[in-house]
């Protein structure tokens, strides 16, 4: 049995060890927002706050996690209401298809947290996520609006 | 999360099957009513929109992907699932001799494996209508037909067996067995090829309107065809060529360019869900497309073959938002590998494609071969051109035909040539197979082209865009076929190009080279037009308002991700001053009041006739159809309800002011000598009088919009559109208007007239190179469109951002090989398939220019093909001007730059 904090709750699962974070996220606990894109730790689709730090869940094997904290897209919006880059996202109308969206938004959270000011190269070294409808430049206009806001 | 709340879009049957389809609720779309899900404060000012309804959606991961769903999330499902994974051949030359499944443990044995055997003894046929080659499974002892073709279908008990089977199966070649060695089938063209010839005499440019020989005069043509018409073609096409080798007073230059195969990658690998019920002869399914009619329709039919074993009486179709298409989704054969893996397991079927599967058998952008002559006068005129472009389509037909016949349409880039000889074709190979990916072909035509362009241009020591303004089209000048549709804005580009400091940089760079730079500088330019529109295009469209003045619009469109619902809701500004309170996307029943008959052929005299009543959703088609019907259903409300009642608050005074006596401010109807009306004091006057609160339409676009007179009330209407209904406040449902003086425009419309709609695009680049890696890094450019009217501009910014960056990974990044070492194996992922990431883009320093629409009633149009066109052409002519080297095959890889840089051809 592994038990980990996901958005604040203590869950158990019931899988083998090395099953991939990203898998039990979805097919176990039911939390779609985390997306499958490559399951090779590239396009960053999979992205999610681990202790903090943006992972790809898709390669983190669930026997790592134990005992600790996962954040996921589910996570972010508290009392209702939606997280500054949640918002900042849907004002700057980033999203297109929206598929890679989630990863997005968990890789400028963990960034912001830890860089509230980041600059562009900083963006551009943390946000290595893959957007095919090409939002990158949204991305950075949104997180630029958290900053200055 | 029950998926129990549904859009049902329509019903119809296909091969005796009843097809239902449904659509997965998002944001404001929900079931025809708000849903209270989308963010509060959406709207902007009348026409405006201040984000995306599906935004929220969107950013805080709601369940709308096929990917996420499961049989249990799924109303009335057993929630049980069958896991499928399909074992696909990598080779075409030696017979396929079943699949061993021994490295397989215990725990980990299918299932089931379905083979061709199976699927021939129970009777499955061959979806007719966009994929006629059938052997959906290679048969035991025949060679594949392409690279990646399947071979069996398995099915397993649960999600970690498939998983863990089908890493091992992917990663053992001996899985799939080989037999004897045989011989691989010639490459031939998919039938018909497309030929464009025109001859106009009178030259030199600007041109004549004495065209001697065009497609406007006559239609297509075939020089390899039989009759008088196509031996005249080919009369001139040997002529063109004769003229090409021998004109002693042209300067020709012929060159054979090259592009590659390339991956949609959109982000969702296809997935789907499927249940057969035998006792009801039903099958259900949800997956993610952008041909939901194609898909459920072929489904349809491979059941319905005489015999089949599997009886069907009705598909209940769920479409589900797409993550990510390009065209990647258009047409493909997933959804029968779904339908058939339902048939034969015992309950709910789930296919989830890994990247390795998606990249081995989804459809790829069609390489290209490409044979290209262009002969100018001394002084750059443009006197010929001739253009062969060959689309390897790989083991099926798919969609290549019609993909080659839009090719041949832009094979002449945006000039006007006095002597054009186009071939364009598809051709059979045993590639993996290619499909409609972003650009339809144009991409591929025009690529030569823009890189001549440039060459002639160097070669004749004039400026690149003086020399391509020096033969431009004007706005509605003749394109190849002859028909005067050239889009707007194409010399505009040019100048506005002409003047801007990163092209006037070019010189700079050019005279500063020198040996031994660790970077090389260069500018590149192209400028190019692509079609919109599918050529046949139905629209539903409706608007109706409420006593208390809110506006709903009602569509058979659906959402794809693009961006529709929030265009369509601003729609209604232009005449009705407000935005939509209220979307019904994906409404049938509505529209069904209009009683109308589909026919082919054309049948004027029958007031219920139509050629197509509905097709499923098309990108392309947002902007230029569905908004146009939208925009009738508005100004029919606002002829009959809006303006009347208003006359009638505004008294006596008020009778002779017409629509153009009136103007929309700020939400209120305005006249000069009357108060200010808002929307709920107008809609109360219509209800008090009961007058029509609701109009549906049905619009079709076939070279023209069909048009017809409606009389309402004893005045008569000419209004664009086929049927017209309306409904009175009092009443429950529309009445249909009855047209008259029906012009309807024939399939040849398409050719006989100015059929064709255009959108102009370019792309001014920098490049730098670093001549010791050989990377090649956009440094900063400038990106122009002339979309006409523009319906919300951070949807057309946003298609901009995603075609850039789409052609950036075609022109420098992103290749396939053709061969048995490419996607068919297996083995291709992120890892070796390099797509554009934030640091590739020049972040913020690509600026976009949107062309200010020509007048008031510039068409709004389709521009997210149109803007990928021009960023490949323009890289590579900065690549080639900043290393001196003529790079004429597409991707610019580091090698081949490194190669150039060590035998550099010095072209400046």
């Amino acid at each position: 049995m592994i038990t980990f904090n996901l958005n604040r709750k203590k869950v158990e699962v019931d899988v083998e060890p090395e099953t991939p974070l990203l898998w039990v996220l979805r097919e176990q606990l039911d939390c779609t927002g985390t997306k499958y894109g490559c399951g090779i730790g590239m396009c960053g689709a999979c992205t999610v706050i681990l202790d903090g730090e943006a992972t790809r869940s898709c390669l983190m094997p669930i026997g790592v996690v134990n005992g600790k904290n996962v954040e996921t897209i589910e996570g972010l919006e508290q009392d209702g209401r939606l997280s500054k880059i949640q918002q900042a996202w849907i004002k700057n109308q980033v999203p297109q298809c929206g598929y890679c969206q989630s990863g997005m938004v968990m890789a400028t959270t963990a960034l912001i947290r830890r860089s509230p000011n980041p600059t562009d190269a900083e963006i551009e070294a943390a946000i290595t996520n893959i957007c095919r409808c090409g939002t990158f430049q949204q991305v950075r206009l949104a997180i630029h609006s958290i900053t200055k806001a | 999360m029950k998926i129990s709340r549904r859009e049902f879009l329509k019903t119809t049957t296909a091969a005796g099957v009843a097809l239902v389809f449904s659509r997965v609720s998002v944001g404001m779309t929900g079931d025809g009513v708000n849903t209270g899900s989308q963010p509060p404060g959406w709207a902007g000012d009348p026409g405006e929109a201040k984000f995306r309804f599906d935004g929220l959606a969107k950013v805080t991961g709601q369940k709308i992907y096929a990917r996420d769903f499961r049989a249990l999330d799924m109303e009335g499902w057993p929630a049980r699932e069958t896991y499928v994974f399909i074992v696909r051949s990598n080779f075409v030359d030696v017979q396929f001799m079943g699949v061993d499944l021994t490295i397989l443990p215990g725990d980990l044995k299918p299932l089931k494996v379905i083979t061709a055997e199976d699927l021939k003894r129970d009777g499955f046929g061959a979806a007719t209508r966009e994929f006629p080659e059938g052997r959906y499974l290679v048969p035991k002892g025949d060679a594949p037909d392409y690279l990646g073709q399947p071979v069996a279908i398995l099915l397993f008990g649960d999600r970690r067996a498939m998983m863990h089977a089908r890493s091992l199966l992917m990663a053992n070649p001996y899985v799939v067995k080989r037999g004897r060695g045989v011989k691989v089938p010639e490459t031939f063209a998919y039938a018909p090829q497309s030929n464009i010839i025109k001859v106009v005499e009178n030259r030199p440019y600007p041109m004549s309107d004495k065209v001697v020989f065009s497609q406007m005069q006559g239609g297509p043509a075939n020089p390899e065809g039989t009759g008088e018409r196509n031996a005249e073609a080919k009369k001139y096409r040997q002529w063109i060529a004769q003229k090409l080798d021998s004109e002693a007073d042209w300067k020709v230059y012929k060159r054979r360019y090259s592009t590659q195969m390339t991956d949609p990658m959109f982000m969702e690998p296809e997935s789907g869900l499927a249940w057969y019920e035998p006792q009801k002869k039903t099958l259900h399914m949800v997956l993610g497309t952008q041909s939901p009619e194609t898909d459920a329709v072929n489904s349809a039919e491979i059941f319905s073959a005489k015999g089949c074993k599997y009886g069907l009486n009705k598909i209940d179709f769920t479409s589900c938002q797409l993550g990510g298409g390009f065209g990647g989704r258009d047409s493909s054969i997933f959804c029968l590998y779904l339908a058939i893996a339902a048939a034969y397991a015992d309950g709910p079927v789930r296919i989830l494609f890994d990247r390795f599967e998606q990249f081995q058998s989804g459809l790829k952008r069609h390489p290209s071969e490409i044979d290209l002559a262009i002969a100018t006068s001394p002084d750059g005129t443009f006197q010929a051109i001739r253009n062969c472009v060959a689309f390897n389509a790989g083991g099926r037909k798919n969609i290549s035909i019609y993909l080659a016949e839009v090719a041949a349409i832009s094979a002449t880039s945006v000039y006007g040539f006095p002597l054009v000889d186009i071939n364009t074709r598809a051709l059979r190979s045993p590639s993996v197979v290619a499909g409609s990916v972003r650009g339809f072909g144009v991409p591929q035509a025009v690529f030569g082209v823009e890189c001549m362009v440039d060459e002639i241009a160097d070669s004749l020591k004039i400026d690149p865009i003086v020399l391509r303004r020096k033969n431009i089209l004007q706005p509605n000048s003749a394109i190849s076929t002859g028909a005067k549709v050239a889009p707007p804005g194409l010399d505009e580009m040019c100048q506005l190009a002409m003047k801007h400091p990163i092209w006037k940089r070019r010189r700079a760079f050019t005279e500063t080279r020198a040996a031994g730079q660790s970077k090389l500088h260069g500018v590149g330019f192209a400028v190019t037009m692509k079609n919109y529109g599918t050529g046949s295009d139905p629209v539903f469209a409706g608007v109706s308002i409420s006593r208390e003045g809110l506006l709903t619009v009602t569509t058979h469109a659906v959402e794809m991700g693009t961006g529709i619902d929030t265009t369509l809701a601003t729609s209604t500004a232009k005449l009705l001053g407000n935005n939509a309170n209220k979307l019904v996307l994906g409404e049938i029943d509505v529209f069904n009041q209009l009683k109308l008959k589909e026919s082919r052929g054309q049948d004027v005299t029958d007031p219920y006739w139509t050629p197509i009543v509905f097709s499923s959703t098309k990108a392309a088609m947002t902007s230029s159809r569905t908004v146009f019907g939208v925009e009738q259903s508005s100004k029919i409300l606002f002829d009959l309800a809006v303006l009347p009642a208003a006359k009638l608050i505004w008294g006596s005074n008020a009778k002779t002011l017409g629509a153009n006596d009136v103007l929309w401010k700020d939400g209120s109807l305005t006249a000069e000598g009357f108060r200010d009306l808002s929307l709920p004091e107008l809609a109360a006057k219509i209800y008090d009088t009961d007058a029509i609160t609701s109009v549906i339409n049905h619009a079709f676009y076939r070279g023209g919009w069909a048009e017809a007179d409606y009389t309402v009330s004893g005045k008569t209407f000419r209004y664009p559109i086929d049927a017209l209904g309306v409904k009175q406040a009092s009443a429950k449902t529309h009445t249909i208007i009855e047209r008259k003086n029906l012009k309807s425009y024939t399939t040849e419309a398409l050719w006989a007239r100015e059929g064709q709609t255009m959108s102009a695009a370019a792309f001014l680049v920098a490049v730098e190179v670093d001549t010791a890696t050989g990377k090649v890094q956009v440094t900063d450019g400038v990106h122009y469109i002339a979309p006409g009217r523009v319906l919300q501009r951070a949807l057309v910014e946003g298609q901009m951002d995603g075609g850039y960056a789409e052609g950036l990974g075609y022109a420098l990044l992103e290749h396939l090989p053709v061969n048995d070492t490419g996607p068919s194996n297996g083995f291709w992922n992120l890892g070796q398939y390099q797509v554009p990431l934030a640091e590739d883009c020049a972040i913020g320093r690509i600026e976009k220019v949107i062309l200010p629409a020509e007048s008031a009633n510039s068409p709004a149009r389709g521009i997210a093909e149109a803007v990928s066109c021009p960023i490949a052409p323009a890289i590579v002519n900065a690549v080639s001007n900043a290393v001196g080297f003529r790079f004429r095959d597409l991707p610019i890889t580091p090698q081949k730059v490194l190669a150039a840089l060590s035998d550099a051809e010095v072209v400046q």
